[in-house]
């Protein structure tokens, strides 16, 4: 993060409000992302942490366009991505940001075989000169992943394949159209501990290797520092400390942050973190558009009167390291 | 060199599409594998269809013209004996056929394409689309649906067999239309149709190739169980008389039967032969409906998770009853 390199999406106060029930009268909202920012630029990754319910899903799919937002600016290589109302602008930009899901045995369509799963993003954007060239290049794309002998697996039905190969699948599916943004929802959570791995580093050599920007969204903080440089701590729709993975894990500074991290159940340094201060019960609040204070004050020890009011600013630490706490005014 | 790579490519593409046929027909045939229903089922219809079919090759005698002298008791000439009128009962019952299977047939197929239209677009696109699909669908639910065809078929006078196939197929489409309208609000939620949205999917291949394929077993099971209510339903209007009696069906069979009074004159066969086989027939089209039910819904699944947990109910039972004994 030292030379400074062309963000190639650019998120500013994104908020999105959803309906939560609605009567005669009057719809209750609720505000499932509020005011957050974050920049991913080629090569590297972006780690989103935070537990269930906080928003973390909802941003990707607003960058994928699956939810509209309520307000934002974002950005994609400079230009607002509103302005991409020409279809061919919304084509272009369907093609250079895709999704990879969490759930490998719902992403792919079981009545289709591998093989169509893998070419249909090649043929819907014109990537196909003709039908040889088209299963060339889906077989090389499944060689990519690891899904070998290609040829095999390419007239395989999803339901013949393992959690970890579906995924990988996926993952062709995602690299096919060659794009410059990946949206990793929770992609390894619901597989095999023991394969996890594998996919995370097939992940990691795509990024290094292609120049490919990730979004990589977790709950799990170790493997944001294994493979995202930069990660980014969310609570019921804020976003409260973001920096460098290895000073937000390291040194985490909010104190939502550090219940997350004294919770990783990890042999050795974290053993002894003493979780007593925080108030487990009424835990995680429902944000609405007009709640105020920060997100925390119900669970978090330290707070102060001034927490229940105000929202606190984001606060510049050292580095890129940024919190959104009132203890650091 | 080129020689080589030439034949490397050609050969392994035949190869393939050969399994692939291969495969389709064992994927088809496995469908009936442990499920006895469904090879009963199958395996009746596939004998009538068949039959009716090649009906002329089967039977020498013209099914609408006298050949014999009236009520001939079935012999090795007439096998299912003559009618009234003296025509051939076997050749009526084929020939017959070819016309009942075809208003089934047509009728299952236009409910089917109309419940599928309405359905999936009803799931998929929800809200307003929904609203307005769903009062269609009950507006044709509420109305007693075979009052309501005896009504259309008396107002428009002694209707045809193609006539009597529309009316069934336009009035029966709301069931189908309904459960496919459910599953697909849930197949809609699923990631692959996210994806393929993201991806830049057009909305009608979502619909027709990402959604439809995943519903095939419900399709199949509302198409099937139409073709049987129509089939039933046909005859039924045409033994009460509203049906053209010229045109050779099983139900005009029966409406025959019963204005020749086929029963009190001893003439049966004329009254038992379509009778038996509507029930039969209906009864195949039944048993392929349940078939399909228990294929898409696990839960009424027999096999071996049956067989496993009567055997664990029996074992808990003889400890349950062992134990109380020491
Ligand atoms: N389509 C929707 N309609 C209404 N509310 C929604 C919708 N999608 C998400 N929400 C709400 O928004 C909040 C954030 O959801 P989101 O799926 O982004 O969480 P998440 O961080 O991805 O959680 P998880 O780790 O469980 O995937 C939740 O409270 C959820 O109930
Ligand atoms: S702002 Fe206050 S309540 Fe929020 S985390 Fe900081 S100290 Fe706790
Ligand atoms: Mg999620």
């Amino acid at each position: 993060m030292t030379e400074q390199k062309d963000a190639i999406v650019t998120v500013d106060n994104l908020t999105k409000d959803f309906v939560v029930s609605r009567s005669m009268t009057r719809a209750t909202w609720m505000r499932a992302l509020n005011e957050v920012s974050f920049d991913l630029y080629p090569g590297e990754a972006l780690a989103i942490v935070g537990e269930s319910g906080s928003g973390k899903s909802t941003s990707a799919r607003i960058l994928s366009q699956i939810y509209n937002s309520t307000g934002s600016e974002v950005r994609y290589k400079g230009e607002p991505i509103r302005d991409f109302v020409k279809r061919e602008g919304q084509r272009e930009f369907a093609r250079n940001v895709q999704m990879i899901f969490q759930d490998p045995f719902g992403s792919l369509n079981p009545v289709h075989r591998v093989f169509y799963q893998v070419a249909r993003p090649l043929q819907l954007h014109g990537r196909s000169r003709n039908k040889q060239a088209l299963r060339e290049r889906v077989l090389e794309l499944l060689e990519t992943v690891g899904l070998t002998p290609a040829h095999e697996t390419a007239d395989k039905f999803p339901h013949e394949l393992s959690g970890g190969q579906r995924q990988r699948v996926a993952i062709a599916r995602a690299l096919a159209v060659e794009p410059d943004v990946i949206l990793a929802d929770e992609p390894i959570s619901m597989l095999d501990v023991s394969i996890r791995l594998g996919i995370l580093n097939l992940m990691l050599d795509l990024k290094e290797q292609h120049g490919i920007a990730f979004l990589y969204i977790t709950h799990d903080i170790a493997t944001a520092r294994y493979f995202a440089e930069r990660t980014a701590v969310m609570y019921v729709g804020h976003m409260v400390e973001w920096g460098d993975s290895d000073a937000v894990t390291q040194n985490p500074q909010h104190p939502y942050t550090q219940l997350l991290i004294a919770a990783v159940p990890e042999p050795g340094e974290h053993k002894s973190h003493d979780l007593s201060g925080y108030q487990h019960k009424g835990d995680i609040p429902m944000w609405q558009p007009d709640s105020q204070g920060c997100p925390f004050a119900e669970r978090c020890p330290h707070a102060l009167p001034a927490c229940r009011d105000t929202m606190p600013p984001a606060r510049k630490l050292e580095g890129n390291h940024y919190v959104r706490c009132h203890l650091f005014e | 060199m080129s020689q080589i790579s030439l034949s490397a490519k050609t050969s392994p593409l035949r190869r393939l599409s050969f399994s692939r046929v291969g495969r389709r027909l064992a994927r088809f045939l496995s469908f009936f594998q442990g499920n006895p229903t469904g090879a009963i089922g199958g395996g009746i219809m596939a004998v009538v269809v068949v039959a009716c079919l090649t009906a002329p090759w089967l039977t020498e005698f013209e099914p609408n013209k006298r050949v014999a002298r009236p009520h001939v008791e079935p012999n090795a000439e007439h096998v299912l004996g003559t009618t009234r009128q003296g025509r051939d009962v076997y050749s009526q019952l084929l020939h017959g056929g070819r016309t009942s299977l075809a208003v089934a047939f047509i009728a299952g197929s236009i409910a089917t394409v109309i419940s599928i239209l309405v359905g999936i677009a009803a799931g998929y696109y929800g809200g307003r689309v929904d609203q307005w699909l769903n009062f269609a669908m009950n507006v044709v639910l509420v109305f007693p649906q075979l009052p309501l065809l005896i009504v259309l078929a008396a107002f428009l006078g002694q209707v045809g067999p193609t006539v009597i196939a529309l009316l069934i197929g336009i009035t029966s489409w709301p069931w189908g239309a309904r459960v496919i309208r459910s599953q697909t609000m849930a197949i809609r939620q699923k990631e692959f149709v996210l994806a393929a949205e993201c991806m830049g999917e057009s909305k009608l291949r979502i619909l027709l190739i990402e959604i439809l394929p995943n519903l095939t077993a419900i399709v199949a099971g509302s198409f099937v169980g139409v073709m049987m209510y129509a089939l039933i339903n046909e005859a039924g209007l045409e033994f009460l008389g509203l049906g053209d009696p010229t045109v050779v069906t099983w139900g005009t069979m029966l409406y025959w039967a019963q204005s020749s009074a086929a029963l009190y004159t001893g003439g049966w066969w004329e009254m038992i032969v379509p009778a038996v086989t509507i029930a039969i027939v209906g009864g195949a089209m039944a048993l392929i409906n349940m078939s399909i039910d228990q294929i898409s819904n696990p839960k009424l699944k027999t096999g071996p998770h049956l067989k496993r947990w009567r055997k664990l109910n029996k074992a808990i039972e003889a400890r349950r009853q062992s134990g109380g004994g020491l």
